[in-house]
C-alpha cells in the first residue's frame, strides 16, 4: 500500500548532536509530564516557531543533470513539510543570498546571524540505479550536527525521502514524529462509483484501494497503517470489511445476520473495532475482536447509536445516538457502561473524533442548516467553532499528533478533503482528481 | 419453509417448459395460426422427458398472451409497477399522504402477478445530514416501511431492506426540490 515500505532506507546514522534541545528557542520536550503539549491549544496560544533555514540540495558523487530535479524537488517537499507542521519558520532564500558556501563548507555563524536557529542541507548523489540521498540539520550557532542519515532509494521516492529527513528534523526538535510521512484515506467519486483511496498528507501520490465499482464508505485506518477498515455495497448490503496492505486482500468480516454495518474505527492498541450494526432499524454498537473476528454488542437502547471512536486510553468511546429525538454525542466505558450526553446544543451533532491528547473531541453540528467543524474541550466543558460561513464542514478527523484536522467540505461547490489547524487556523484544500469525502488520517 | 417458498417453481417450470414445446410444434409447422390453440396436440407429440405436462392441466399455459411469457421481477420493475414513497425532512415516520401510496404496493404485492415475488425496501437520505448518520436514517425508514407493509399483510418473510444513506440521489440539485425527491423509499421486486 505504501511506497515507503519498498524504499531501501539504510538511514545511516551520521551522528546526533545533542545540544539543541537546550536553548532558548527550543520547544519543551514532550517526554517532561509537567510541560504542556505542543499545538493543542484550541485558544491558539501563540507557538514560537523555530527559524530555519533550508539550502539547496547540493549534487553529490555521480550526480548528474537528472539528480538536479531530485534535490530540488526534496527541497520543495521539506520545506512545505516544516511550513504545513506549524512548529517552523521557513526563513525566505532571499534572507542569505548574500551568504556564499565555498567549497561546501556552510557559514553556520552566518545563519545565526540572519536569525536561523537550524540549518538543513544536504546532497543528492547516483548510486547504483537509484539516488542517495544525504539530509542534514546542524545548529547554526555551534555548527554541531543535530540530525543527519543518508537515504537511498529509486529516484522515484525523492518526495518520500524528503517526506523522511522532515520527520527527522521534527524528531530532532520535538522527541516525535509529525505527519510528514502521514497517509490520508478518503472516499473518491470514480463515476457513479464511490471507492477507497488514500493519498500522502499533502495530497501526492494517490492509489485507489476499492475497485468494485460500488459504494464504498467510512475508511478507518489501525493504528499502525497496515491496514484498512471500511464499509463496502459490493455484495449488497453495506458490510465491514477489512484491506490489509501487505497482500492486497480485502476479507468481510461483519457479523452473521447483520444488514447494516456502518463506521468503524480502531481502539489504539489495534485489537478491537468498534462500529454500528443494525438488523431491524435500531442500529447498536458492537466491538469486534480483530484476531477471533467475535463481535459484542455494547449498547442496548431505543435509538440509533452509531459513529464509534476510541478515546486515546482505549477506556471510552465516544459515539452518535439519537436516543433523544435527535443525534447527539455521547459518552461511554469501552464496555458500554456509564454513558453521559456530551453535547447539549443544537439537534444535529455526528462524527465524533478524539483528540489524541484525550481532552478534545471534535464533531460536526448543524448549525442554520449547515454543518461545521466544532471542538468540545473536556476538561472546561468549552466548545470552540472551527469553521463558519463556508458551505458544508463534516467528518473531522484528528492527525496523530493533534495538530491538526482533517475533514471534508464543499466550500468550493463539491465536496473536497480540506485540512486546518486545531486552533482552526490554516483551513486549506488538499489536491485530488475527484470529488472527496469522509477522510481518516494515519499515524 | 422452504419448500413452500419452492413449491410454485416446479408450476413456473411446467409453463414456460410447455411453452417451450409449443413454440417447438408452431416451427415445425409451416401453418401455425390455426394450430397453436390445440393442447391435446401438443399432449400428442411430448417427449418422454415432458411426461409431467401430461399431468398438469394446460388451460393456464395456453391462455396466457405470448408476449408477457417472460416476466420475471426485473420486467415488473420497468413497469414501476409499485410507487416510491417519501419522507420529511430528518424524519422516518411515514406520512400520513404517503400512506396511500404504501397501501397500492400492498395490495399489489398480495394480489397475482406480484404475490411470487420478494420485495428489496430501500431508504434513501438527501445530501444534507452526516454520510454515516444518513446511514442509519435511511435504515429506519426502510425499516419504517417494511413494518407497515407487513402490518397490511404482506408476509416479513418476502422483506429485506437496505439503506443507501444519501449515496443514490434521484436528483443531483442541491434544493429543496431535489431533497425532497431524495428522501424516499423505494420497492424493488426480486424473484421468490
Amino acid at each position: 500500500m505504501n511506497r515507503r515500505h519498498h524504499l531501501v532506507a539504510t538511514a545511516l546514522v551520521l551522528g546526533v548532536g545533542t545540544l539543541a534541545l537546550g536553548s532558548p528557542h527550543a520547544l519543551p520536550s514532550p517526554q517532561d509530564p509537567n510541560q504542556p503539549e505542543i499545538g493543542l491549544k484550541i485558544s491558539g496560544t501563540a507557538i514560537r516557531k523555530i527559524p530555519i533555514a533550508i539550502l539547496p540540495f547540493q549534487i553529490g558523487a555521480g550526480g548528474a543533470a537528472d539528480t538536479r530535479g531530485a534535490a530540488d524537488t526534496i527541497r520543495s517537499v521539506i520545506t512545505s513539510d516544516l511550513e504545513y507542521s506549524g512548529l517552523f519558520n521557513v526563513l525566505a532564500p532571499s534572507m542569505y543570498e548574500s551568504v556564499t558556501i565555498a567549497g561546501g563548507k556552510i557559514p553556520f555563524r552566518d545563519f545565526a546571524a540572519i536569525g536561523a536557529q537550524g540549518v538543513v542541507y544536504g546532497s543528492v548523489g547516483r548510486e547504483n540505479a537509484g539516488v542517495a540521498v544525504e539530509g542534514l540539520l546542524s545548529d547554526s550557532r555551534s555548527g554541531d550536527l543535530i540530525a543527519g542519515k543518508r537515504y537511498r532509494g529509486d529516484v522515484r521516492l525523492a518526495r518520500d525521502i524528503a517526506h523522511r529527513i522532515s520527520n527527522d528534523i521534527m524528531i530532532a526538535y520535538t522527541g516525535r514524529p509529525g505527519v510528514s510521512l502521514s497517509r490520508i484515506a478518503m472516499v473518491g467519486k470514480v463515476g457513479n462509483a464511490k471507492e477507497i483511496h488514500v493519498m500522502d498528507y499533502d495530497g501526492a501520490d494517490t492509489k485507489q484501494i476499492t475497485k468494485n465499482k460500488t459504494i464504498n464508505v467510512s475508511p478507518a485506518w489501525s493504528p499502525d497503517g497496515s491496514r484498512l477498515a471500511f464499509v463496502s455495497y459490493k455484495q449488497g448490503n453495506p458490510k465491514l470489511f477489512l484491506y490489509k496492505g501487505e497482500d492486497g486482500s480485502t476479507d468481510d468480516v461483519s457479523p452473521p445476520g447483520s444488514e447494516l454495518c456502518v463506521a468503524p474505527d480502531w481502539s489504539p492498541d489495534g485489537r478491537f473495532i468498534a462500529f454500528s450494526s443494525s438488523s431491524s432499524g435500531d442500529s447498536e454498537i458492537f466491538v469486534m475482536d480483530v484476531s477471533t473476528r467475535r463481535s459484542r454488542q455494547i449498547t442496548f437502547n431505543k435509538g440509533s447509536d452509531t459513529s464509534p471512536v476510541w478515546s486515546p486510553s482505549g477506556r471510552e468511546i465516544a459515539f452518535t445516538s439519537d436516543r433523544s429525538g435527535h443525534p447527539q454525542i455521547y459518552i461511554m466505558d469501552a464496555e458500554g457502561a456509564n454513558v453521559r450526553r456530551l453535547t447539549s446544543s443544537g439537534d444535529y451533532n455526528d462524527s465524533a473524533a478524539w483528540s489524541p491528547d484525550g481532552d478534545h473531541i471534535a464533531y460536526a453540528s448543524r448549525i442554520d442548516g449547515r454543518f461545521d467543524i466544532l471542538v468540545y474541550e473536556i476538561s472546561t466543558g468549552k466548545t470552540a467553532r472551527l469553521t463558519q460561513n463556508v458551505g458544508n464542514n463534516e467528518n473531522p478527523r484528528w492527525s496523530h499528533e493533534g495538530r491538526h484536522l482533517v475533514f471534508a467540505s464543499n466550500r468550493g461547490g463539491v465536496y473536497r478533503i480540506y485540512t486546518m489547524d486545531a486552533d482552526g487556523n490554516r483551513q486549506e484544500q488538499i489536491p485530488t482528481p475527484f470529488e472527496a469525502t469522509m477522510p481518516d488520517w494515519s499515524r | 419453509m422452504i419448500r413452500r417458498r419452492h413449491a410454485p417453481i416446479p408450476l413456473l417450470a411446467l409453463v414456460v417448459l410447455s411453452f417451450a414445446v409449443l413454440c417447438a410444434g408452431c416451427k415445425k409447422k409451416p401453418a401455425p395460426v390455426t394450430s397453436t390453440a390445440e393442447p391435446p396436440a401438443v399432449h400428442q407429440t411430448a417427449e418422454p422427458t415432458v411426461e409431467p405436462v401430461k399431468e398438469q392441466p394446460m388451460k393456464p399455459v395456453v391462455e396466457e398472451p405470448a408476449p408477457q411469457r417472460a416476466v420475471g421481477a426485473d420486467a415488473y420493475n420497468k413497469q414501476g409497477l409499485l410507487k416510491s414513497i417519501y419522507f420529511d425532512f430528518d424524519k422516518y415516520e411515514i406520512r400520513p399522504d404517503q400512506r396511500p401510496t404504501l397501501q397500492a404496493n400492498a395490495d399489489k404485492l398480495k394480489a397475482e402477478p406480484l404475490s411470487k415475488f420478494r420485495v428489496l425496501i430501500e431508504g434513501h437520505c438527501d445530501e444534507r445530514g452526516t454520510n454515516e448518520y444518513n446511514m442509519v436514517l435511511g435504515d429506519r425508514r426502510a425499516n419504517a416501511m417494511k413494518q407497515y407493509l407487513i402490518d397490511l399483510g404482506v408476509p416479513a418473510s418476502r422483506l429485506r431492506t437496505i439503506s443507501y444513506g444519501e449515496e443514490r440521489p434521484v436528483d443531483p440539485g442541491h434544493n429543496e426540490e431535489s431533497w425532497a425527491k431524495n428522501r424516499r423509499g423505494e420497492f424493488v421486486l426480486e424473484e421468490g
